[in-house]
């Protein structure tokens, strides 16, 4: 069960701290008169290592069998929201109404492509299934 | 696994010797099952009667509440053993498919995707019943596919 949680947490962290990068790194080219200095990289990389973890080990929800589908999802995309607004108030990320509505935005793209990634990895173990069992039908 | 078998007079009774270069899960595994009585049948209740239900006919055990199903190819029988000492008992054909469900291994038809990309097994009975994520991996090793396959 540990392991699982590490595992989930790092998984977390490794998705977390790529996002960050792409994002901050897609804000560079937007805004190229934009500073950055150390100190502030260093608050970014920090809140988005957190929010990592904090929304891996959120993700074992997936792997318990408390919830429904449905509710899961809803559990688990609410707490990944909570922790973007609590992520984009540390590091301030909300200077006026559109930026705000662009990080939920941008929330919501990630989380569509994660979900998107889980839904391929099924599938394929889904056709792996499907192919045994086929193979022991022909068998039989 | 290399299997000798040697038939000699001598044995008053069958002896199984297991030769490995280490103690693994493989080779608890294999005792494991020797020990095992073979269990071909179980008791399973309908309208105050006993019924002795042939576990291969068997497709499915549930839990619905505190009460405990067997559901064979048309018809259900209540059991009076709990869930966790079925998935013991019946460890060889079933495999635990989510909180409430043991399925027969030997009687799934195909496994589709269903809503939200929770993959549904659909028995030979055409009955449907949904797999958790966290009982996937351990289904694929029931059914000898991928690593760690048992």
């Amino acid at each position: 069960m540990i392991i699982k949680i590490i595992r989930s947490c790092l998984i977390g962290l490794l998705i977390g701290l790529s996002c960050s990068y792409v994002l901050i790194t897609i804000d560079a080219v937007t805004n190229p008169d934009a500073v950055l200095n150390g100190g502030n990289l260093l608050e970014q990389l920090l809140i988005a290592a957190a929010m990592g973890i904090a929304i891996g080990f959120v993700t074992l929800i997936f792997d318990t069998a408390f919830f429904s589908l449905p509710v899961q999802l809803l559990i688990h995309l609410s707490f990944v929201t909570l922790c973007v607004f609590i992520g984009g108030i540390v590091g301030s990320w909300f200077s006026d109404f559109s930026s705000f509505l662009l990080v939920f935005l941008n929330e919501l793209i990630i989380y569509a492509l994660v979900w998107f990634f889980i839904l391929l990895t099924t599938k394929r173990e889904v056709d792996e299934i499907n192919e045994y069992l086929q193979s022991r039908k022909r068998i039989k | 696994m290399k299997i000798h078998v040697k038939i000699e007079k001598q044995y008053e009774e069958i002896e199984v010797h297991l030769y490995a270069n280490a103690y693994s899960d493989e080779v608890e595994r294999v005792m494991k099952r020797l020990k095992t009585p073979v269990t071909t049948t179980i008791d399973g209740y309908k309208e105050q009667e006993i019924y002795m239900l042939k576990i291969e006919d068997i497709y499915s055990v549930y839990a619905e509440g505190p009460k405990i199903f067997f559901q064979t190819e048309e018809e259900e029988f209540e059991s009076k053993r709990k869930l966790y000492e079925l998935e013991e008992l019946l460890s060889e054909q079933f495999t635990r498919v989510n909180k409430s469900t043991l399925i027969n291994t030997n009687k799934i038809a195909s496994i589709q995707l269903g809503r939200f990309g929770t993959p549904t097994l659909v028995l030979d009975n055409e009955v449907t019943v949904a797999v958790s994520r966290n009982y996937l991996k351990p289904l694929k090793q029931k059914l000898g596919i991928g690593r760690n396959a048992r």
